[in-house]
């Protein structure tokens, strides 16, 4: 059994929860996000037939990111830094948040940028910014916890990076 | 000999051959003398010729042992403030935990020791503490270290991971991973919060109910066990060997962890150990009996009321129905505490029923209650019938009715019994009166019948004639049929018949003369009817002429006249 501490974080109400509570198992309740500042689950994944059970800590959202609590991010194998399709903002504070927790915990650490609401009418996340992205060599998934689309495959391609 | 020359020439041979050597002997000498360069070189190599020393034999230390502690002493003495500041922070944690680890454990077994003070276990472990010479609290404290350990989790500190769990077979546990993860986040965000000075202090238990997270802090694991109960003082250091043993065993893969868990299989067997803690009673868990013993003992109380109320119930009743009982007369009801039953002191007559067989005959134990009874004659109706009742044999064809204190008697039956049965009676008692004229004896009309026709018969003399002649003579052939007929039926009631004859004269001649004559006839009858078969007991009177009045010479007045009395049979009975 592999197991793989997997942190996910972004700015407040970019939709972290969402993707946690309709596509992981939980057993903890929400509260413990406002109250301890994080929130276990789990998410089992096979990868080249090996089971990989995913143990996330879902983190607060806070939008002042120089603040994110780093203690919770020691010992993380991988992580998630989210953002919302709807607020340019977000994907500032993600791209910042990306940043710190690799200083953190080193560059090695495989990471992947989650760009949340993509069934969103409006959008501020232009395709010049995920141009830019790309350039900068990040690797990004527009992802819909409302629809489901690309949280699987994110999921399975952070499994698989933490597999190498 | 040597010529100076040749001594010369052997210097320089010599100098040619083993110049290199004499200069490193003199160098080697030079060291040799010299103590810097000496301490040099014996710096190189004494930490491994300690280590070598060490490992063969303690000399080593024993040689040094005195010096090291003399230059202990010396400096101690020296500078004491110094070695203060240094053990300080140590042995000031360690004394916290120690202290607050006793405390602990002293508050929980003395709030154990109240908890049961008030309880049956309280009262069998004081009874068991008076026997044993013991302490209470000793015996309170051999009975609560009792406890289970549920769930053991190995997590590695770094990530939270989990590395191995295992639980006990009937518990009911979360996924053991998050929790893991979520024990990690606690203890982090309790680090981050109240250990603002950045110590290596960290959570080392929670408490919820009777439920109590242990963690034990390794170098980069953790133990956490949850516990049931309030675990041995020893506990904690099971916890410390344990994660030692497994820091021991599993250095490597633990540094080298990357959230493979399978290289932690084998640390297993040292989470089962501390499962294996667990069972100090039976296998129960006592917490859950301390808390359930209010209950079981209220319970126990409800229903032991229960019991008494309804035992009081029944033995209410029980003196109810004795009470009401005819012929008893309750004088006092002693209701002792307990389930004892309750006493009553009671008058009773001979022919009322007993309080057991009152309580047999209402379907109760005949035990239900203890009874002393005093014996006393009743004058209730009932109780006289039972008993006028119980001296009666009464014959089949009679009857007796007892009320209002008259006995009355009816039917038939023998003569003798009638009167007997009415001296009985009245002899008890109760009775009043007693009524006997619906009784009567069928053999007595006979009787009568025949005794009237005795009487009947009518004997007359000649003028001063003191013998009967003729027709006269004859009839005592009658009267000797009639006597022996009625014998025989007075026989068969058991009575004696006995014949009385009276003799009568008319008015001719002088009293005196009428007195002789008429005695003269009696007894000439009952000569006559003596030796004509009639062997009864016969009484004569001569009545003279007290009858005659005035008559003269009235042959009806010249007579006898018969009398029969029955008289009871003494000896025999009807």
């Amino acid at each position: 059994m592999i197991n793989k501490k997997v942190c996910i974080m972004g700015a407040f109400s970019v939709g972290k929860t969402s993707l946690v509570e309709r596509y992981v198992h939980s057993i903890f309740s929400d509260s413990y996000l406002s109250t301890v500042g994080v929130k276990i689950s789990k998410k089992d994944i096979m990868v080249n037939n090996i089971e990989i059970a995913m143990v996330l800590w879902d983190m607060e959202g806070k939008d002042d990111f120089s603040d994110i609590n780093m203690t919770y991010l020691r010992g993380a194998m991988g992580f998630f830094a989210v953002a919302d399709f709807t607020r340019k903002e977000t994907l500032d504070a993600a791209l910042q948040i990306r940043k710190r927790a690799t200083e953190l915990i080193g560059k090695s650490v495989p990471n992947i940028l989650l760009l949340n609401k993509e069934d969103a009418a409006i959008r501020e996340i232009t395709d010049a910014h995920l141009a830019e992205l790309t350039d900068s060599g990040i690797q990004f998934f527009l992802t819909s916890a409302k629809t489901g689309k690309n949280v699987e495959s994110a999921f399975i391609s952070l499994a698989d990076q933490m597999m190498l | 000999m040597i010529s100076p020359d040749t001594a010369e020439d052997m210097k320089k041979l010599k100098k040619l051959l083993l110049q290199d050597e004499i200069d490193r002997l003199n160098k080697i000498e030079a060291q040799i003398n010299d103590p810097l360069s000496e301490t040099e070189r014996v710096s190189g190599v004494i930490a491994e010729a300690v280590i070598m020393s060490s490992n063969k034999n303690n000399k080593f230390s024993k040689a040094i042992e005195p010096v090291l502690e003399n230059s202990l002493i010396q400096n101690i003495h020296k500078q004491p403030q110094e070695y203060i500041n240094l053990l300080f922070p140590i042995i000031g944690s360690t004394i916290r935990k120690s202290i607050s680890e006793t405390l602990n454990s002293m508050l929980g077994s003395f709030s154990r020791g109240l908890e049961k003070s008030f309880s049956l276990k309280g009262l069998k472990w004081r009874i068991e503490a008076i026997r044993s010479g013991k302490s209470f609290s000793e015996v309170v404290m051999l009975h609560t270290l009792v406890y289970s350990v549920d769930q053991v989790f190995l997590i590695h500190s770094g990530t939270g991971l989990l590395l191995m769990h295992v639980e006990r077979k009937d518990t009911v546990s979360k996924d053991a991973d998050m929790v893991s993860g979520m024990l990690t986040a606690i203890q982090d965000f309790a680090k981050d919060c109240f250990n603002k000075d950045g110590g290596d202090n960290s959570l080392n238990s929670l408490k919820m109910d009777t439920y109590t997270l242990f963690i034990e802090q390794g170098p980069s694991v953790y133990i956490a066990c949850v516990t049931n109960g309030i675990p041995p003082p020893e506990f904690p250091s099971k916890l410390r060997e344990c994660i030692e043993l497994i820091m021991a065993e599993f250095r490597e893969p633990i540094a080298r962890f990357d959230g493979d868990t399978a290289p932690f299989a084998g640390a297993g067997k040292y989470l089962l150990d501390l499962l294996d803690v667990k069972f100090a009673e039976d296998g129960k868990n006592i917490s859950r009996k301390v808390k359930a013993t209010p209950v079981i003992v209220l319970s126990l109380l409800f229903m032991l009321l229960l019991c008494k109320s309804y035992s009081s119930y029944k033995m209410n009743k029980g003196v109810n129905l004795i009470k009401a009982e005819r012929g008893i007369f309750l004088v006092d009801v002693k209701k002792p505490w307990g389930f004892k039953p309750w006493h009553i002191l009671l008058y009773r007559d001979d022919f009322a029923l007993s309080a057991q067989e009152i309580l047999k005959n209402n379907g109760y134990r005949e035990d239900l209650l203890t009874v002393q009874s005093i014996p006393f004659i009743s004058y209730d109706p009932e109780i006289v019938r039972r008993r006028i009742m119980s001296k009666l044999d009464i014959p089949k064809d009679a009857a007796a009715f007892f009320d209002n204190g008259t006995l009355t008697l009816k039917g038939s039956a023998a003569i003798r019994w009638i009167t007997d049965a009415r001296q009985i009676a009245l002899a008890t008692p109760g009775i009043l009166r007693v009524d006997i004229s619906e009784i009567y004896d069928p053999r007595f009309n006979e009787l009568e019948m025949r005794i009237s026709e005795i009487e009947k018969i009518y004997i007359q003399f000649p003028h001063d004639k003191s013998y009967p002649v003729g027709q006269d003579a004859q009839k005592l052939e009658d009267v000797v049929n009639l006597l022996v007929k009625l014998e025989k039926l007075a026989k068969e009631m058991n009575l004696n018949v006995s014949l009385t004859v009276y003799g009568h004269t008319d008015l001719t001649g002088s009293i005196k003369y009428n007195y002789e004559l008429s005695q003269e006839r009696a007894k000439t009858i009952a000569y006559m009817l003596f030796a004509r078969g009639a062997h009864i007991a016969v009484s004569i009177f001569g009545m003279g002429s007290d009858y005659a009045e005035n008559s003269h010479d009235d042959p009806e007045k010249r007579r006898i006249e018969l009398k029969v009395t029955l008289l009871p049979n003494a000896e025999k009975g009807y």
